[in-house]
């Protein structure tokens, strides 16, 4: 009795087990499913908390300012003097406004830059200057930076006038412990990125940068403003740009800061980015409302690109943040001046002046839903490793697939016990050898391509696009003898095979003879190994989940875009017995490889792909973003091995 | 001709194993930052930490003085000489992790041909067993492993206690006993740890003999063999430094844990937040609990010593005070050893994931703790678990492959009928 019922329960165990591992793959689309509806719910009002200020030392909007309507006057007056210098070449313009910042009575200097990329070289000259606090030892400082291109491509007026009224307006205080800082960069971020890379000394890069080391000098920085108020006017509403190199986020004590500053001692109305959206109750508007400002951010952390200069602080462990000034003529909140952003700056700085300790206390990973709207770690996390786990389980049943032999599935389904069922040694062995040496080779392929991309040769009339022809060349090299060999392989073996069936052979003769034992028969044929394609779509999951899950830690929006791309396609397809849906297949992989997806965002913003292709070469030279590393080393090389895999013969 | 091809095909692995190494030591860059992960240099192993003992050493200062240097003696007499010229260094990189893979090769060929006289298992269909990895298969597993690679750029001194142990157990194989106890002692002598492998490399040196009072005989010669070397080298190291300190820098560092650097380990984080009180407990603990295994397992499996040494190796591995992914790289390239066991294993799926995922987030969370600022030390000591899960898995599985496949050649199985179709828990079912 015992026996009997330990022996069915051992048969329970096995049937459950084929039970699960059939399940596994419609339990992997449920969790995809699962995956994109937690995504889409993350907008919605119930899965966001309210923003609250965490570190106690800020206090912000506490303290008493100083800015009155003389600095005002002040700003105003140098208005019109950077208004005049503003259309100087680079290096007069920075001698200029260094004599400014020297009038005030501030250390002053300019820093020339050159920066060499692989297609072009950006020089231009920065100033910047050093208010030294009466209280410090120099150990500690901030920084307000403003560069001369305003995000709408006009002179930044505005922000460079208010930086010179501060400096005067702060001259006369004795409250400051740490240094204030105040850079004016030229360029976009390329001089901003020169800047702080002479304040924090030698850093390797290959690419060949030149800029002037730096003759005034202060502390560490602990946390940085960057101002971007384009022209002379009022405006309507603040806006907060907050997106750093490679999704990398200002603690969030930096935008809470400025809000609870634009709430009381300087009310403003506060936005994130530079859209102002009108209050609604309606729920659906509200959803809508919430889902374009996270896919907003979303967008610019996948990509990696940061949506102002603040970004570049965040490279070197520098909370910071870029203020907007939006001046959209009609809207219904009330317009400010100069005065009113004075005071608010004042404020934020003097509040930031009160840090004891780096910037630690508030959330580092967060999504915004609106200004005052955050959602944690914990609620966004969760749907991306689903994606993973998804991939994972896909893998895992054909890999318990690969092992199992095909009669031994046969004999359980029809409960038949005399049937041999396979003991652990004798299941199929797992031939991986093609399945690696495809993936190996596609990895090398797409260092090829990276190599390719972002080396100079020197060759007349080298442009990037040839060069992305040339590594699309490459690739397809790869594909078409990787699929070839696979296919006339495959037909060698068929045809040995058939040829050692057709012999009325000695073999089968010696082998009865030599073994005695009956089962023999069926041991030949069901111990070849699983197909190629099963190995290398095994691999190919279980790399897609390892890649998926693990870049979610470095940068959540570019894992889990890279994940709703690829997970239904890499799951659902597999050589077919008809080549129409194999091509097929391979057609949708292609759409969605790494100059399919260039093509298809130079058709969403109407540019020209070679313009596309320059942006993600430029932003990697100049700001070091993952793009296109990640798409080289880790998204084509999945794509082509899934393309070699849907094009394999199917056994 | 089959001999002929087989060596062609050694020259080849070999000659790849060479050029890739070469390839890679031409990058300096690589080098140094391989160099200074945490994950692969600690600071027993470090080669930043022997340059600086060198150069001491060669300037007449103590080198064991100012707690920087934890190397032992003799390895910075061999530097002192090559320090300068970083070709001859890299050269010497590249000859250890040969010399490691060609006593791998060796020691699967003796192997084989123990096996050979044993009776094969019989398999479902009448099938004899077919027999284990080839030894060049071995040697490439561990040549060509990521970790071996790693290890080797990144100039980690665990290389030649490495190759110390790999070749105390090939010249058990040859049943060499001084040579054999000469490595133990020098493995001992350059990471202590080691010194646990006596046991294995004893029942390896007597397999083939069944008196007792001869493997009395041998086990008691070799202890004295053991004793003897160590202490010649101490003896050689006091000559070279002309002082003990290096007791206490070398050996002390290891057995207190004194320097808490991360590494992938499980010590580090703990000692950090542990009281002070309770310090020389617990550190008493996280020792004995490396060496306890020793025995029993050596009982256990006495039938199986060079699984047994891949299994302390792993032990080691995982709980000793400074791991480092060339500990991993010994412990890998001896599991192929016992290749005969992989088919009865069960979870290879899950702890190749468990090490892809721990070797690409390690860096990655040290990336968001030490640079971004954005994570903190739990982020990095969380994957320390996971490697540290993997390395568990790995053992558990393994040993449980080996017993499953001891059981199989004590018992040949019913290949059909009702017993067949038990499959996997035959011996739930038998016992």
């Amino acid at each position: 009795m015992g026996l009997l019922s330990r022996l069915s329960k051992a048969q329970r165990q096995q049937i459950f087990g084929r039970f699960v591992l059939s399940w596994m793959p419609t339990l992997s689309y449920i969790m995809v499913a699962v995956s994109f509806f937690w995504l889409l719910a993350l907008p919605h009002q119930d899965y966001s908390k309210r923003t609250y200020v965490s570190e106690n030392a800020l206090l912000p909007g506490s303290a008493n300012v100083q800015f009155n309507w003389d600095d005002n006057l002040a700003a105003e007056a140098y208005r019109d003097t950077v208004q005049s210098i503003a259309s100087l070449p680079s290096i007069e313009r920075a001698q200029a406004l260094e004599k400014q910042f020297a009038a005030i009575g501030l250390k002053s200097a300019t820093q020339n830059y050159t920066l060499h990329t692989s297609t072009e070289s950006l020089h231009g000259v920065n100033t910047y200057a050093v208010f030294y606090a009466p209280r410090s030892d120099g150990t500690e400082a901030l920084v307000l930076s403003a560069s001369w291109l305003s995000r709408d491509k006009t002179t930044n007026t505005n922000a460079i006038s208010m930086l010179l009224a501060l400096g005067k307006t702060f001259k006369r205080g004795s409250h400051f412990s740490k240094d204030i800082i105040f850079v004016v960069s030229d360029g976009e971020a390329e001089g901003l990125q020169a800047w702080l890379k002479a304040y924090h000394g030698n850093e390797e890069n290959i690419y060949e940068h030149s800029e002037e080391p730096l003759r005034v000098r202060s502390g560490a920085i602990q946390a940085a403003l960057n101002l971007d108020f384009a022209g002379t006017g009022d405006y309507n509403a603040l806006g907060i740009f907050f997106e750093g190199v490679n999704g990398q986020l200002p603690n969030l004590d930096m935008i809470n800061t400025i809000n609870l500053i634009s709430l009381g001692i300087a009310p403003v109305e506060l936005t994130l980015h530079d859209e102002l959206i009108p209050y609604t109750d309606n729920m659906t508007k509200n959803y809508l409302n919430s889902l374009r400002k996270m896919l907003y951010q979303m967008k610019y952390q996948a990509v990696g690109t940061p949506t102002g200069n603040h970004g570049l602080y965040l490279k070197y462990k520098i909370d910071a943040i870029t203020l907007y000034g939006i001046d959209r003529p009609g809207w219904h909140s009330q317009r400010f001046n100069l005065f009113r952003v004075g005071v608010l700056l004042e404020s934020a700085v003097r509040s930031l002046n009160n840090l004891l300790e780096h910037l630690h206390q508030s959330f580092f990973f967060y999504l915004l839903s609106d200004v005052r709207r955050y959602t944690s770690i914990g609620l966004y996390m969760p749907p991306v490793i689903i994606l993973g786990v998804s991939f994972i389980f896909q893998a895992l049943s054909l890999w318990g697939l690969s092992g199992d032999l095909p009669i031994e599935l046969e004999s359980l389904a029809e409960g038949d016990k005399d049937t041999p069922v396979a003991l652990p040694y004798s299941r199929r062995s797992r031939n991986f050898k093609v399945a690696s040496t495809t993936m190996g080779m596609a990895i090398i392929t797409g260092a090829a391509t990276f190599h390719l991309l972002t080396t100079e040769f020197g060759l007349v009339g080298e442009t990037p696009m040839l060069k992305l022809v040339a590594s699309v060349g490459v690739c397809s090299m790869l594909v078409l003898s990787a699929v070839s060999t696979a296919h006339v392989r495959n037909q060698i073996i068929q045809s040995v095979y058939v040829a050692q069936k057709s012999l009325p052979t000695d073999i089968d003769n010696k082998e009865s003879s030599s073994c005695q034992d009956s089962n023999h028969v069926v041991t030949g044929q069901e111990l070849t190994p699983a197909a190629d394609w099963i190995m290398l779509k095994t691999l190919i999951l279980a790399l897609s989940a390892l890649f998926v899950t693990t870049l979610s830690a470095l940068n959540f929006s570019l894992a889990v875009s890279m994940g709703i791309l690829i997970v239904l396609p890499y799951m659902a397809f597999r050589p077919s017995r008809w080549t129409v849906v194999s091509i097929v297949e391979a057609l949708i992989l292609l759409a969605i490889s790494p100059p399919g997806l260039m093509m298809v965002a130079s058709w969403w913003y109407a540019k020209d792909p070679s313009d596309v292709l320059s942006w993600v070469l430029r932003e990697y030279e100049i700001l070091g973003t993952w793009l296109l590393p990640t798409a080289c080393f880790i998204y084509w090389p999945l794509n082509l091995a899934a393309i070699i895999m849907v094009l394999l013969p199917l056994s | 001709m089959a001999k002929g091809s087989s060596s062609n095909n050694a020259a080849a692995v070999f000659g790849t194993a060479v050029a890739i190494r070469l390839a890679l030591f031409q990058f300096p860059a690589l080098a140094s930052l391989l160099g200074e992960r945490v994950e692969i240099s600690t600071p027993v192993t470090s080669f930043k930490r022997l340059s600086e003992g060198v150069f001491l050493f060669t300037n007449g200062v103590p080198p064991y003085d100012g707690g920087v240097v934890h190397q032992a003696p003799l390895l910075l007499g061999l530097f002192y000489p090559i320090i300068s010229s970083p070709l001859l260094v890299n050269l010497l990189y590249i000859l250890s992790d040969l010399t490691i893979g060609y006593m791998l090769l060796q020691i699967t060929t003796i192997k084989d041909r123990d096996y050979a006289k044993e009776k094969k298992i019989t398999q479902y269909g009448g099938k004899e067993e077919e027999p284990g990895m080839s030894g060049l298969s071995v040697a490439t597993l561990y040549l060509f492993n990521p970790y071996t690679i790693a290890s080797c750029i990144g100039r980690s001194t665990i290389l030649y206690s490495n190759a110390a142990v790999v070749a105390a157990i090939w010249m058990g194989m040859k049943g060499n006993k001084t040579l054999s106890m000469f490595s133990v002692a020098a493995a001992t002598y350059l990471s202590l740890y080691p010194s646990m492998l006596i046991i294995p490399v004893i029942l390896i040196l007597t397999r083939k003999i069944n008196e007792n009072e001869l493997i009395k005989k041998v086990a008691i010669q070799c202890t004295g063999l053991f004793a003897g070397s160590l202490v010649a080298l101490f003896a050689l190291s006091f000559v070279l430094v002309n002082s003990w300190d290096f007791f206490g820098s070398v050996y002390g560092t290891i057995l207190t844990v004194s320097d808490l650097t991360p590494n992938l380990g499980l010590c580090w984080y703990f000692f950090i937040e542990m009281f002070d009180q309770f310090r020389p407990f617990f550190l008493v603990v996280f020792q004995i609990h490396v060496f306890i295994f020793a025995v029993p397992v050596s009982i256990k499996l006495r039938k199986y010593p060079l699984f047994v040494s891949f299994l302390l190796c792993a032990i080691t591995s995982t709980f000793k005070g400074y791991p480092s992914v060339g500990d991993a790289s010994l412990y890998l390239g001896l599991l192929p050893l016992s290749s005969e066991i992989f088919k009865y294993m069960r979870y290879s799926f899950l702890v190749t994931n468990l090490f892809l995922y721990s070797t690409l987030l390690a860096p990655i969370f040290w990336y968001l703790w030490v640079y971004v600022g954005s994570g903190n030390a739990n982020f990095f000591y969380a994957i320390g678990l996971v490697y540290g899960i993997g390395e568990i898995i790995l053992m558990i599985d393994s040993t449980f492959a080996l017993l499953r496949r001891d059981f199989e050649a004590q018992s040949p199985p019913e290949t059909t009928g009702q017993d067949a179709a038990l499959g996997w828990d035959r011996e739930v079912v038998q016992k």
